[in-house]
């Protein structure tokens, strides 16, 4: 298996500048790997498919059967590996500076990547691959979370003679790597020593106060289910035995449980958000900005500048009175694991100040224009409102007969609806400026979302088929952090927006990272 | 009314904007035609995969339990003719053209979709020839951006084999010449 990697050691053309395989071993990781996945995803079908073919046969039978047919599996499997080995080919092609990939069984497929496009490479080795000495290379590309390259079965030597091989090619092409970036960013940080900023147990507490409490009450869900059945049970048994008491009982006691349940997730928020997010701080060191927060797990992040995809600003009406805000920045991230939205919560003014000079959010020209929503968008609101709360009556019906008290919170839903949703409409508008769009919305909770359009990865423009006799449509703009949508907007202005920041774009080209 | 409030031709860089074709008179390449018939095998595999499950639960499990199985087979029925008039409209709404800095895509089932794609932001592309599609001698087109694999992803299913490759070099060579010089940093 070593033969190919010596021969091309000896030669003087590049390597892997011809059609290049994997190791022949690599059969043995193909098919333990197909085989693993394939169990994986199929355990719960063949238990089924088992338990039901073993009534209408005897014992024996199944059993010499299931053996045949995972014996034919294996055989399968084997082969099918065989074939991936087989029909898997890579090359370098120095000319166009790619990368060839073709492989696939049945499916065949043939990827071609500029080398430039290359995020990271990395070299694993599982135990299995750790005995038949082989190793595998994922090269990511900025394209897909999925590991488009996934060379299972390198031998050692190829493995990290391909890295070295594709490292140089792009350190050639192109200096703008995340690694150059780093060093540079340290030399920076050495030499400036900024002010430390912080976010005080006080501004955290009116923070958690003032959010949303049923994301408190996200944290205890299984279990508050358990209680919910706990208490049905008893309230059904209590409303049999209370018999004529039941109407009253049945209202009084919804409003205790959602009394309790607001309570509850308020206390839990509480505790969520002052474990998570105590001891807030950030400061500036050269390019980035580095933060620091938690309780229990300290967490560590760095916001770097060319990252930042999508901003979003929110502020709510209690938090407006005591004049603090939340900023929620999405950034580029190729590894998963990492967070992608990272939140500052409760900035006083000061703070805020901070962080909008680091975003360039304060350089604004004059506002192109502004783009409110059709009177569509009010009429579709309340209605969907109603629609909720005929549903809702309709449940509370079946179980709690006081049809006057249910009539009479629903004539009174109505104009609250109608109230809101005319809020709603009055907050809800985009604002276009040169290369930046911001977006306001909410309003109970107030947002800006802020987009420069220079980090726009696509932009779609949609229309129902009910929308075409208003024509008005929706436009969705898609970045590497996250999406910003506009709907219910006249046609024909969304077609001129996004002519005119495409035009932008293409014209005069900026990078996205 | 918001058409005439808006004024938006009279921004800036009028004589360059107007170099921009309006994606809407555009002129749109349906897709093949013979992708349609690999969506009828597709659907008629589908079909008989259906029919196959049920014919097995029938004799195996749910035989006792449900007494007009006539009724379960009708609404299947209506669900595949459904399925079948979206398939059709799906097919006959997909189309894209190719500009010099971007592609547009048209698409959609209950409504109108145009996605853009600037070349500039295409990281990486693919061309799929699965097993069906090679006899019908189409390809699906993947444009890959760093929007994520869901909203990232741009296929463009049912194209000539040919054309698809033709489509891939262009790109590939397209994104080469703006790495190579004009990004303004």
């Amino acid at each position: 298996m070593e033969i190919p990697s010596s021969k091309l050691e000896n030669n003087t053309i590049p390597p892997f500048s011809t059609e290049t395989k994997e190791s022949e071993l690599g059969v043995i990781v193909h098919f333990a790997n197909n085989v693993y996945t394939q169990i994986r995803l199929g355990v719960s079908i063949s238990i089924f498919a088992f338990l039901g073919l073993s009534k209408t046969l005897n014992s024996f039978y199944t059993i010499s059967v299931l053996l045949l047919l995972a014996f034919l599996y294996f055989l399968l499997a084997g082969l099918f590996a065989y074939y991936q080995y087989k029909n898997l080919i890579f090359k370098i092609d120095y000319d166009q500076k790619e990368f060839h990939i073709r492989k696939g069984v049945f499916h065949k497929i043939d990827i071609v990547f500029k080398i430039d496009r290359i995020q990271q490479i990395n070299i694993k080795r599982n135990w299995l691959q750790r005995i038949l000495g082989l190793s595998s290379l994922e090269i990511d590309t900025a394209g897909t979370n999925v590991k488009e390259v996934d060379l299972r079965a390198l031998s050692v030597v190829h493995a990290n003679k391909l890295m070295q091989t594709l490292m140089h090619l792009k350190s050639n092409l192109f200096v703008d790597t995340a690694y150059d970036n780093e060093i540079s960013n340290t030399e920076a940080a050495t030499e400036e020593q900024s002010k430390i900023w912080k976010v005080g147990l006080g501004n955290l507490f009116k923070y958690s106060l003032s959010s949303n409490p049923i994301k408190g009450l996200a944290l205890v869900i299984i279990p508050l289910n358990y209680l919910y059945d706990y208490f049905s049970r008893s309230f059904s048994q209590k409303i049999e035995e209370a018999g004529n008491y039941a109407d009253d009982l049945g209202v009084i006691s919804i409003i205790i449980f959602v009394a309790t349940l607001f309570f509850l997730g308020v206390v839990l928020n509480i505790i969520r958000i002052i474990v998570r997010y105590f001891g807030f701080s950030f400061s500036k060191k050269g390019e980035e900005l580095k933060l620091s927060h938690g309780l229990i797990n300290l967490r560590t992040m760095s916001l770097r500048p060319s990252r930042i995809q999508l901003v979003s600003i929110q502020q709510n009406m209690l938090q407006k009175l005591w004049s603090i805000c939340n900023y929620q920045i999405k950034q580029f991230e190729h590894h998963k694991q990492k967070d992608s939205v990272i939140l500052f919560p409760a900035l006083n003014i000061a703070e805020q100040d901070q962080v909008d000079t680091f975003l360039n959010l304060k350089e604004h020209d004059e506002p192109l224009f502004t783009l409110k929503p059709h009177i569509r968008y009010v009429i579709y609101h309340v209605f969907l409102r109603i629609l909720i709360a005929i549903i809702l009556m309709g449940i509370l019906w079946y179980y709690n007969d006081n049809l006057l008290f249910l009539l009479i919170s629903f004539m009174l839903w109505i104009p609250v609806s109608i109230f809101w949703v005319r809020n709603l409409y009055k907050q809800y508008y985009i604002v276009l400026f040169k290369d930046t769009l911001i977006k306001h919305s909410g309003f109970w909770n107030k947002k800006k979302d802020i987009l420069n359009i220079y980090k726009i990865q696509t932009i779609t423009i949609k229309q129902y088929f009910w929308q075409k006799k208003r024509n008005i449509g929706k436009i969705v703009f898609y970045t590497a952090g996250g999406t910003l949508s506009f709907r219910f907007a006249d046609y024909k202005t969304l077609i001129n927006i996004q002519k005119r920041y495409l035009f932008q774009l293409e014209a005069f080209p900026k990078k996205w990272m | 009314m918001i058409t005439e409030q808006t004024g938006f031709q009279n921004i800036g860089i009028d004589i360059l904007q107007s170099q921009i074709e309006d994606i809407e008179e555009l002129k749109y390449t349906p897709i093949e035609a013979s992708y349609w018939k690999l969506i009828l095998l597709r659907y008629a595999l589908l079909c008989c995969f259906v029919a196959g499950v049920i014919i097995i639960l029938e004799n195996i499990s749910l035989k006792n339990y449900i007494e007009n199985r006539y009724f379960l087979w009708i609404i299947l029925f209506v669900f595949l003719i459904a399925y079948l008039i979206l398939l059709r409209v799906s097919f006959l709404k997909k189309s894209y053209a190719i500009r010099t800095h971007d592609i547009v895509y048209k698409h959609g089932v209950l409504s109108n979709s145009i996605t853009i794609v600037p070349i500039d932001r295409i990281q990486h592309v693919k061309v799929t020839e699965s097993f069906l599609m090679r006899f019908f001698n189409l390809a699906a087109f993947d444009m890959f951006t760093a929007a994520g694999i869901q909203n990232g992803t741009i296929r463009i299913p049912g194209l000539k084999s040919k054309d698809a490759q033709r489509l891939r070099v262009f790109l590939i060579s397209k994104i080469k010449d703006q790495n190579d010089g004009d990004t303004i940093e």
